[in-house]
């Protein structure tokens, strides 16, 4: 005991002089004593992965990491991690990580140094600033975004910048704003240890969020009786767990979600109490409609009708119907890509919150729907930060002039700077790419050339254009880079992330990155310093001043662009509280960075009470979040009329743009593998991960293998009306299919399906519907 | 004379016992740049010889990334995780192996943590990974206070508080059975030497 006082003690001690050695560069360094045992020292990181946003411990020695474990006091996951979790130090080793910046010269890519790197990103922006992009990412961290908008909306003039999250939480974006009139979700993973019933639409969970899936699982295991139902069109882990499975149509989710808000009329079975004090009812052109208009506009989908639609048997349908119409279950539905990534993705956010609102079912404990994220700071960075063509911190918008304003002030650059014309948003960036209107790009932590759908038509000639690269291994993207960017990875660098259930969490850098890689944030603001040392107007702010003008606690700048300099400080903690006074707008409230350390993670909207940083369980509920009215018990305070009520949408049914038809017979949908993250370029470096899972494959329904004679591990090709490709085929593997249906995973570079991927997109939130398009299956 | 021999017998043990300690101490295996697949001794699926097969801490590492990280499976899975314990409940033979049995089977979704060491069998060949990854080795045997002293338990207790799932007289893995599992209460005798009270691992999450 007194040992272990001793050394904790010799810790604070290391730590306060640390603190005061970076206090001499002007910042306080706050920093959590690393624990020490087996020679290794342990810090916490949320995961890398996924948007579920597990705590890990991770395990240093000799500036290098060698172990992962689970964050027994991270509540997200309770020291339990996923295979990905527990090799996510692997994944900063591979053999080829980027270490040199390069340049392509002629047909080859020859390293240079940084300066020349950084030299010719300025010069290329100066030549032409209002055709420049950004494409970024859910996987930046909030300060990376954070500096990535500022360079671009503050110091360039543009709004060109948009994330990959586009491609996977854009449309439960809009549906929120849609709904409750503000992003993000009122539930929270409390809500899994609180449920009797779940739901999940179109959602793979056993793979893609396993922590969330185990801990329900757990529950019933552990003899709690959980009725799970798993509404899908394929098969998969998580169908092996479920009470009932659901196969419907693709696309006739809409439908479903109709017919249960039907049946919940017409049996008079909705909450009568929650709907008329918080909803109100609207149609599509948003004109306001009664209960009884809207009543009549669900007749169409009657059980009859739904059921010859979707294909769910009218038993299924009533089953669902009445499962919401039981007042005393405690549903929760999930989702994540499968409605998300979806023509109508807008409206199957909006038609699913219409079931749980007209139910009764929402903000209550256990009992309520909830958005599930697929990276890990879509939340804190695209959504909360704004990295989105249209978007500015904190929920604003670049169309309203107050909100520019707001951001002006905060962000000291001249009035006017920034622009009020939303810029491309991710297809039509690629395509303005592809045409030539937009003349440069510069990706981070993200790569498009294999993640983009209809790869052949969006990245045609984007190796004519000037692209710039960051990332930490070789990619089909560096493949096509004019110039690739060696960037830190994980606990490399310092970062903040936020999750799923709006949970902000906070790492220190905790090894230095391999040869001369480095930051994404120093990256950003070596060429924006650059461009202000070439007197580019808008990287000077309104006093005159560098855009990212940092000062010392003497009112000393810190040259933060200088590299020996930066890896001294720690601009997280400068970039987040900046932010920070952003956030509050919309009551999205975020704490000082120092809390953040001290914590693990804290859901917003976080605020002081009695001098104390509280946050807040569920949104929207009075007695969790402290901006719900006095007196009500649930507040939708964001409500764009002012009435405090969530909308309830009359979306119609909408056919899929394309459908199989004789010469191209199958659906095609694609997805991940829990093996992977994203394409693979990290998971793909891991030894473990890469022997479970070596390449892509398509799985097939056993009846349809049969008739076209294909057997397991049999080449199979997949053709579209946009390209094919040609790999082993899965019978009786992990998942199946609906009949006339295949899945391909997207994780393998050597076997791009997104050159045989639609990139049509849904209207409201332009996220490309990656899961239904026609195919041609044939041996090859 | 009796006493001297005694004396005597007393100090071999006690050399031995020194001896031995130090090769407990902890060392440290490089994994760089593995060549193509089983790493780990032959798993069943390429293996068609009979006899019973038994491994030793070598086999143990070699299925994990570093100390700490969840084995692979080094066989055929089938599609639901309740079929592997089916087999991992206790240690039960099939065509000359024996399952380990799981440390927490109240976790029931196995494939969560645990991913087959080879891929699917529709993929004819296994792949090489070019790594620089450095792992932490597996905890040998823990201190003894002195040589007569019960060993201390040399790693964390997290999902691994089920002394007996690893530890029993018929697990497969020899090197790592004790020689009187059927003393049950082995936390009588054996404390961790893992610094509990500074380990992240040691105390339960609470609200």
């Amino acid at each position: 005991m007194l040992n272990t006082r001793r050394e904790f003690l010799k810790q604070v001690a290391r730590a306060s002089a640390l603190a005061a050695l970076s206090s001499q560069m002007g910042l306080v360094y706050a920093m959590d004593p690393p624990l020490e045992q087996d020679g290794l020292s342990w810090q916490k990181a949320p995961c890398r992965f996924c948007g579920t946003g597990c705590g890990t411990m991770v395990g240093t020695k000799n500036g290098r990491v060698m172990a992962v474990q689970g964050d027994l006091q991270n509540p997200v996951n309770k020291g339990l991690l996923c295979a990905k979790g527990y090799h996510a130090g692997a994944a900063l080793y591979g053999r080829d990580r980027l270490t040199t910046p390069l340049m392509r010269k002629g047909n080859k890519q020859v390293p240079i140094s940084w300066d020349e790197a950084i030299d010719a990103i300025a010069k290329q922006i100066a030549k032409d600033p209002s055709n420049f992009s950004i494409y970024g990412s859910g996987q930046w961290t909030i300060p990376e975004g954070y500096t990535a908008m500022k360079f671009i909306k503050g110091g360039l003039g543009n709004n060109h910048i948009d994330p990959n999250a586009r491609l996977c939480m854009a449309s439960a974006v809009v549906g929120f704003i849609t709904t409750f009139g503000v992003d993000e979700p009122s539930g929270c993973y409390d809500d899994l240890d609180e449920c009797d019933t779940v739901i999940t639409w179109g959602n793979n969970w056993a793979e893609m969020h396993p922590v969330l899936f185990s801990r329900v699982m757990n529950r019933r295991n552990n003899g709690e009786k959980i009725n799970y139902i798993d509404l899908a069109t394929r098969q998969t882990r998580s169908t092996k767990a479920a009470d009932h499975y659901m196969e419907f149509v693709p696309q006739t989710d809409l439908a479903i979600a109709n017919c249960i808000c039907y049946q919940l009329l017409e049996k008079g079975t909705y909450d009568k109490d929650f709907v008329a004090k918080h909803v109100r009812f609207k149609d599509n052109e948003k004109k306001d409609l009664s209960i009884e208009e809207y009543k009549a506009f669900l007749a169409e989908y009657n059980i009859e009708n739904t059921s010859k639609l979707s294909g769910l048997s009218k038993e299924q349908l009533k089953y669902l119907g009445d499962i919401f119409g039981d007042k005393n279950k405690k549903v929760l539905s999930l989702w994540c890509m499968g409605m998300n990534q979806h023509t109508r993705g807008t409206w199957i956010n909006n038609l699913v919150y219409n079931v749980h609102l007209l139910s009764g079912k929402f903000g209550k404990p256990g009992s309520t729907p909830f958005s599930l994220t697929g990276q890990p700071s879509a939340c804190g960075t695209c959504r909360e930060v704004g990295t989105l063509a249209h978007a500015l911190p904190g929920g604003r918008v670049v169309k309203n002039a107050e909100h520019r304003k707001q951001v002006e002030d905060v962000w000291q650059c001249k009035p006017g700077s920034i622009n009020a014309k939303p810029g491309f948003h991710t297809i039509s960036m690629f395509e303005a790419f592809a045409k030539g209107d937009l003349s440069s790009m510069w990706v981070q932590v993200t790569n498009p050339a294999q993640s983009i759908p209809n790869l052949h038509k969006n990245l045609a000639n984007s190796d004519k254009r000037f692209l710039v690269v960051s990332d930490v291994y070789p990619t089909v993207t560096t493949r096509l880079a004019n110039i690739v960017l060696p960037s830190a990875l994980w606990v490399e660098k310092n970062g903040v992330v936020g999750n799923s259930e709006r949970r902000t969490q906070q790492w220190f850098k905790m090894v230095d990155p391999p040869g001369d890689a480095r930051d994404d944030v120093w990256q950003m603001l070596a060429v924006a310093h650059k461009l202000y040392e070439m007197g580019f107007a808008g990287m000077k702010n309104r006093n005159g001043k560098f855009l990212f003008h940092m000062e010392d606690e003497n009112g000393k700048e810190i040259k933060s662009w200088d590299w020996n300099v930066y890896k001294t400080i720690n601009t997280d903690k400068i970039l987040f509280d900046e932010y920070r006074q952003l956030t509050l707008l919309k009551h999205k409230d975020i704490a000082p960075y120092d809390e953040y350390v001290k914590t693990r993670g804290m859901r917003w909207p976080v605020t002081e009470q009695n001098g104390r940083w509280v946050e807040t369980k569920r949104r929207f509920v009075a007695n969790d979040d402290p901006y719900v009215a006095e007196g009500r018990d649930i507040d939708i305070y964001m409500a764009k009329a002012g009435d405090k009520k969530a909308i309830a949408w009359a979306r119609p049914y909408n056919a899929p743009p394309e459908v199989p038809d004789a010469k191209f017979p199958f659906w095609l949908c694609t997805g991940r593998v829990i093996e992977h993250w994203h394409t693979g370029t990290m998971t793909g470096r891991v030894k473990e991960l890469k022997r479970a899972m070596p390449h892509a494959y398509v799985e097939l329904h056993p009846e349809d293998a049969r008739e076209l004679g294909i057997t397991d591990g049999d080449m199979v090709k997949i053709k579209s009306r946009r390209g094919s490709i040609i790999l082993p085929a899965w019978v009786l593997g992990r998942g199946k299919p609906a009949k006339g249906s295949v899945f391909v995973p997207f994780f393998d570079e050597t076997k791009l399906i997104n050159e045989v991927t639609l990139d049509a997109y849904c209207p409201m939130s332009k996220e490309p519907d990656y899961k239904k398009c026609a195919v041609l299956v044939e041996k090859a | 004379m009796k006493h001297s021999l005694f004396t005597l017998s007393i100090l071999i043990v006690l050399i031995y016992l020194a001896h031995s300690l130090d090769n407990y101490s902890n060392t440290q295996s490089v994994f760089v740049d593995e060549e193509v697949i089983p790493q780990f001794n032959p798993p069943p699926e390429d293996e068609e010889k009979s006899g019973f097969v038994f491994s030793g801490l070598e086999t143990r590492e070699s299925r994990r990334s570093f100390y700490g990280a969840p084995p692979v499976i080094p066989h055929r899975i089938g599609k639901t995780d309740r079929e592997c314990l089916n087999c991992h409940t206790e240690p039960k033979e099939f065509m000359g192996h024996v399952s380990p049995p799981s440390p927490h089977p109240e976790l029931v979704n196995c494939t969560q943590c645990h991913v087959r060491g080879n891929g699917p069998e529709i993929f004819k060949k296994t792949v090489t990974i070019k790594t620089n990854w450095l792992a932490i080795t597996e905890p040998k045997m823990g201190s003894r206070n002195h040589p007569f002293a019960p060993p201390t338990v040399p790693h964390r207790l997290h999902m691994r508080d089920n002394c007996a799932a690893c530890h029993n007289q018929s697990h497969p893995n020899t090197d790592i059975r004790v020689n009187h599992s059927q003393r049950k209460n082995c936390m009588q005798c054996h404390v961790p030497d893992y610094d509990q009270s500074m380990s992240p691992f040691s105390h339960e999450f609470t609200e």
